[in-house]
């Protein structure tokens, strides 16, 4: 044992105050009797009872000096050494990705729980001038505690940390956990990063800037593995889609786990508020690492739920992580979009929409004189080229803008030539489109509310945007087709089906299969259907899945890869030291409450016969 | 006064009560087996040079012309000796709570019983290693002398160190007459009363003893870290009172009170222990007579 802070133990000469105090505080009170025989004679009787007595009568003594040492050493800070992955500051990721939630424990906890107790053991060790910042790896990542020195508040933070069924966004999660390690009062000097996690770090998914220089931690990285290789078939895929001979079903069902292992793969279907039907009810016997895919023709083209389950097969245990072993998928029949396309004539739109699926194309004459008056009649899509209307058309049908006017509903600064070098955003709308050849005269200066995101920009201004105002989908193309040569690109009826479908979603019959769509408040849900439901908006369902190979492989990781580094589990090879100041602390404080209540009950009874003495005497005359 | 008149009177309708009677060298009230002066006859004898002329049956002379001389049953008088504790420790407690005032008290009703009675009454005080010879009143007799002796006793206090043992043993080295002892103290002296009294009772006396407590003695309201003053001997004794250190002084106590009980009884005296508490005319009346002392 050693004293990190020995200099306070000078304060134990405090006792030598407190015995003087004592000894001047026994002088006794002089009290003349009619005799000292009989106080002599008990005298005598409780020498039989002497060590007692004399611990009794010197128990405030006792107690002042015992509470005295224990705070002297409270203060002295003693502490033991024991073994321990801290030995400094440190920032702790805790994956609380959906392979943590796999219930493998010894006693059914799941992969999160084990994590969390683990890092309950490092707040422990956490030496007392070391500071140490918690990161909750999920999607998104969250700061749990930041350069904290308190264990109370840190591990009120590891209680209230809840894993998620999702991947986790690991590339955002270290970005955190670095500029955690830089927080205000956490020193850089020498910070460690223990990864409490099973393994499953999608770090290779990261696009754009190579791996090795964006999926690395300012300091040495130490990796706790939580769980074993626990067996797991998942439901990998579920998907329909409209065939020439009904809606047709895909499904697929995957052994992660090292054993060969039989399950039944039942797919039930479920119309509106009825019943639900098995389809079709399937063994598997999956080899592992294998995957078996089902197929189901000619259902009905209908909007319906489908839903595939896997149940262990007779004798065989449920596994250990129920997230995957079913999945869901809504069916929405395509629906035909009423579109108005209010134009002074451009023959590359009226052939695109004429070819698009799911788009009942309409063109409204333009005036001679007078302003733009829109028909009565309800449309999903407004195609305005080179014209803006006097109102904005009736919600929530969506707009696009091609090469628009000034005009209340979208503000036009003026005009820009400078429409190269283009960027594009990483958004879906731009998917499999191809900006490199195509060529723009100029464009319009937009000005961008800040709901109008900006997808193609170019120096002089945007090119292509798109954004959803109160429940109101509007595209803007800011430069008129003519003007460019991309009507004669490939990419340009990618875009245009592109922008048709985000403008159009019940168009699409594969857009409400998926969690796509549904707003970040409501991430993190586990598998389902959900319904969500806005006061501005229709009511929409959405099926959730986890459909995650990363996180479906329950398999132990013995090491991990970060920064190019292979990073094996981490052992308790430094020496931390364990704190004992807080048990002193306590026992210093209930020695002083101890000697406070003895001195204040002596002290009531003394007072209590000093005052009963006069009564008595009066009585006894 | 230690009392007035009416307290007086009540007291000398009260006799001490001795067991065996004692060959008195006086008349007084108490009847006795000898044959003497009296005026109840018992019977004649013949008359022999030197006796008492008054006491000659004139008419059996003139009758019978011998002379007989008239003998009466004699009522022999009893000696009282009260031997009062005039220790420091006596002086002890306040107003009537006082103890020496109270034995004082005490001492005066019961010489006044004796002087009522025509008993030899003398009083002792112990004080120091003996009695001093100054300090004693009597021997006295008659209630004529009833006003001498409460204001002897009213000239009194108590003062100095008591060896109640070596006091008792040096009274009784002065041969007093047999009679009826009573030892007035509160008995609180390092050396046992028993030694001194012994030596009384060998020489056919017979003993009465009246232990005299002060409320504070028997239940005293100390407590804390006290430096006990001995306020006979200036001693000091160091002690620590709690609750506890008090229930174990009253067990002390009343065990020390029972081993001096059975010290009296075992020498045939009587008993009596007073606590000042308690009025002291109703203690005469009641507790000394349930003691066996007065009736």
């Amino acid at each position: 044992m050693s004293f990190l802070t020995p200099g306070w133990l000078w304060l134990g000469l405090l006792a030598v105050p407190i015995l003087i105090l004592y000894m001047l505080r026994l002088r006794r009170r002089e009290a003349p009797v009619s005799s000292i025989l009989l106080w002599r004679l008990l005298l005598r009787d409780q020498q039989a009872n002497a060590p007692w007595q004399k611990l009794e009568r010197n128990l405030l003594l006792f107690l002042q000096l015992l509470a005295l040492t224990a705070l002297v050493l409270a203060l002295a800070r003693p502490a033991v050494p024991v073994p321990s992955l801290v030995s400094g500051s440190v920032v702790v990721i805790l994956d609380g990705s959906a392979s943590m939630l796999a219930q493998d424990g010894q006693d059914g906890e799941t992969r999160f729980e084990i994590a969390r107790l683990a890092a309950l053991e490092l707040v422990g060790e956490l030496p007392a001038s070391a500071r140490m910042s918690l990161v909750l790896a999920g999607d998104p990542p969250q700061i749990l505690a930041a350069a904290e020195g308190d264990p109370a508040r840190l591990r009120q933070a590891l209680e209230s940390s809840r894993a998620s069924p999702l991947e986790a966004d690991w590339p955002a999660t270290l970005a955190l956990a670095a500029g955690a390690a830089s927080a205000p009062g956490q020193s850089e000097q020498g910070i460690e990063f223990i990864l409490i996690s099973d393994g499953g770090l999608s770090l290779a998914e990261s696009a754009g800037t190579s791996a090795s220089s964006r999926l690395n931690l300012p300091g040495r990285v130490r990796y706790l593995p939580v769980g074993g290789a626990a067996p797991n078939m998942a439901v990998s895929a579920l998907a329909l889609r409209p065939a020439d001979s009904g809606v047709q079903l895909f499904a697929q069902a995957h052994n992660y786990g090292p054993q060969p292992r039989q399950a039944i793969l039942a797919i039930y279907s479920q119309v509106g508020e009825g019943v639900e039907t098995l389809l079709e009810a399937r063994p598997l016997e999956l080899a592992p690492g294998s995957a078996h895919s089902v197929v189901l023709e000619g259902l009905p083209d209908i909007p319906a739920r489908y839903t595939a389950r896997l149940q262990p097969s007779r004798g065989q245990a449920a596994d250990s992580f129920p997230l995957d072993d079913a999945a869901y998928a809504l069916y929405t029949p395509a629906q035909t979009g009423r579109t108005l396309l209010v134009t002074p004539g451009n023959l590359f739109l009226e052939q695109l929409l004429a070819s698009l699926e799911g788009v009942q194309a309409f063109r409204l004459n333009l005036p001679a004189e007078g302003a733009l008056e829109l028909p009565a009649a309800d449309y999903d899509l407004y195609i305005f080229d080179g014209v803006a209307p006097a109102q904005s058309p009736p919600a929530p049908a969506s707009v696009l803008m091609i090469n628009p006017p000034d005009s209340p509903l979208l503000p036009v600064t003026g005009v820009f030539t400078a429409t190269q070098p283009a960027s594009l955003s990483a958004s879906a709308l731009l998917a499999a489109v191809d900006w490199s050849n195509v060529h723009i005269r100029q464009a319009r200066q937009v000005s961008q509310p800040a709901w109008l995101t900006p997808l193609i920009s170019a120096p002089g201004g945007a090119l292509l945007l798109a954004g959803e105002q109160e429940g109101r989908r509007l595209a803007v193309l800011s430069f008129a087709l003519q003007d460019s040569d991309l009507p004669l690109q490939t990419t340009y009826p990618i875009l245009m089906a592109n922008l048709v479908r985000y403008l159009l979603p019940a168009s699409d019959p594969l857009a409400s299969s998926s969690a796509a769509g549904l707003p970040s408040s409501v991430s993190g849900l586990p598998p389902g259907f959900y319904t969500l439901e806005r006061p501005d908006l229709p009511a929409k369902e959405y099926a959730v899945n986890l459909f995650s190979p990363l996180e479906s492989d329950l398999a132990a990781r013995p090491e991990i890869q970060l920064g190019g580094q292979s990073i094996p589990p981490a052992a308790s090879a430094e020496t931390g030291q364990r704190e004992l100041w807080p048990w002193l602390a306590a026992s210093g404080l209930l020695a002083l409450l101890a000697e406070w209540a003895l001195y204040q009950s002596r002290r009531r009874m003394i007072s209590g016969w000093r005052d009963l003495l006069p009564a008595w005497r009066a009585a006894s005359r | 006064m230690l009392f007035d008149e009416a307290t007086l009177r009540k007291l000398t309708r009260l006799t001490l009560i001795a067991n065996q009677v004692r060959a008195g060298r006086m008349k007084g009230e108490r009847r006795s087996s000898r044959k003497g002066a009296s005026l109840e006859f018992a019977d004649y004898r013949d008359y022999s040079p030197g006796d008492d002329l008054r006491r000659l049956d004139w008419k059996a002379y003139g009758r019978l012309e011998r002379a007989f001389l008239k003998l009466f049953e004699e009522e022999e008088d009893l000696a009282v000796h009260i031997l009062l504790d005039a220790s420091g420790s006596m002086d002890w407690g306040e107003g009537d709570l006082h103890k020496f005032n109270y034995a004082l008290r005490i001492t005066g009703a019961l010489g006044a019983i004796a002087l009522a009675e025509g008993d030899q009454l003398s009083v002792r005080l112990l004080r120091g290693q003996g009695a001093d010879p100054l300090e004693s009143l009597g021997p006295l007799r008659g209630s004529g002398n009833t006003l001498r002796l409460l204001r002897y006793l009213e000239g009194l206090r108590p003062a100095g160190e008591t060896d109640l043992s070596a006091a008792l043993r040096r009274v009784a080295a002065d041969r007093p007459r047999p009679g009826l002892v009573f030892l007035i103290s509160d008995l609180l002296s390092p050396s046992s009363f028993t030694d001194g009294l012994s030596a009384f009772l060998r020489r056919g006396s017979e003993a009465a003893v009246i232990q005299v407590l002060a409320p504070d003695e028997l239940d005293p309201p100390l407590a804390g870290d006290l430096r006990l003053l001995d306020v006979e001997t200036g001693a000091f004794q160091e002690v620590s009172l709690d609750s506890g250190a008090r229930r174990l002084y009253r067990q002390r106590l009343e065990a020390w009170q029972a081993e001096l009980q059975a010290s009296a009884v075992k020498y045939r005296a009587r008993w009596a222990t007073l606590s000042t508490a308690e009025p002291w005319d109703q203690v005469v009346q009641a507790s000394l007579w349930k003691a066996g002392m007065v009736t």
